[in-house]
């Protein structure tokens, strides 16, 4: 498993949809959040590896086609499961 | 024999059991008996106009608390459609009214469909938004949205949710929306 820091991921993430700009003012607010909270930090850091991890599969043109390709023929096939919690973010 | 033969059965319906535990319920994509949902939600709400410019000194800015009902269609355990109606009442006794309508997908980042189903949800989603004082006609536009939800009850869970409105050509002004509080689900 290659060691991951979530800089180099962010900077990766962000830098590859060209908006360097901000992955550096997220990384300056990060860094300045756990300055303030130091007792927060390891919750920011795991906060932060969660929503990168969750967002990746997203933010991959390539995953996230394919994952709507296959949403698209579970439809067409006219028979799915159904998401229970949908109305928690129908909001 | 006979204890063998009893003890495959067992595990055979513990293994089949087992199965149709893991396997989610499917419908027909029109059995909107098992497909619709209804919630209603109350937040905080405060909108802004969108600039680039960080140096225009007045941003005209909306803030106040909404209420909202909902009608949620689930297409998919990863998609779904709603339409939302909400009524805004500012914390500033200058500032109207506000309505707002909008129609969007959304699509479940987390749980995805290999995850166990959680007590949060993570949800991007994009759709038609239409905004206004007195009506709902004043300002129409597209937006792209990322909504957090935390349940709390069964029935309740707490939201947050980021969104970035388009304006259309002819009225080219961005607006931000940003939402948290409860929402409830109804049916």
């Amino acid at each position: 498993m290659p060691a991951f820091t979530i800089d180099g991921l962010l900077r990766k993430i962000l830098g590859d949809f060209g908006v360097t700009g901000l992955t550096e003012k997220v990384l300056a607010e990060l860094k300045m959040i756990k300055s303030l909270y130091p007792d927060t930090a390891t919750q920011i850091d795991k906060l932060t590896m969660f929503l990168v991890s969750e967002l990746t599969p997203v933010l991959d043109p390539t995953i996230m086609f394919n994952t709507l390709r296959g949403v698209a023929m579970d439809i067409i096939s006219g028979t799915t499961g159904v998401n229970d919690d949908a109305w928690m973010t129908s909001v | 024999m006979f204890k063998k033969l009893v003890c495959l059965s067992v595990l055979l319906l513990v293994s089949f059991a087992t199965l149709s535990f893991a396997q989610d319920a499917q419908y027909s994509i029109w059995d909107w008996q098992h497909r619709t949902q209804l919630s209603v939600s109350s937040a905080f709400l405060q909108t802004s106009v969108y600039s680039g410019e960080l140096s225009i000194p007045e941003i005209p800015l909306w803030r106040g608390v909404d209420i909202a009902p909902t009608v949620t269609y689930s297409w998919h355990r990863l998609l779904s459609t709603y339409v939302s109606y909400a009524h805004g009442f500012p914390f500033d006794g200058d500032n109207c009214q506000i309505n707002m309508l909008r129609a969007a997908f959304n699509f479940n980042v987390y749980p995805g469909l290999r995850e166990e189903k959680t007590d949060a949800a993570l949800a991007i989603g994009y759709g038609a938004l239409w905004y206004g004082n007195t009506t709902i006609k004043d300002w129409v536009g597209t937006e792209a949205h990322v909504t957090g939800a935390y349940k709390v009850h069964p029935r309740i869970a707490l939201f947050t949710t980021y969104s970035h409105a388009f304006g259309p050509p002819s009225n080219p002004v961005d607006h931000d929306f940003l939402r948290a509080g409860l929402t409830c689900k109804i049916w």
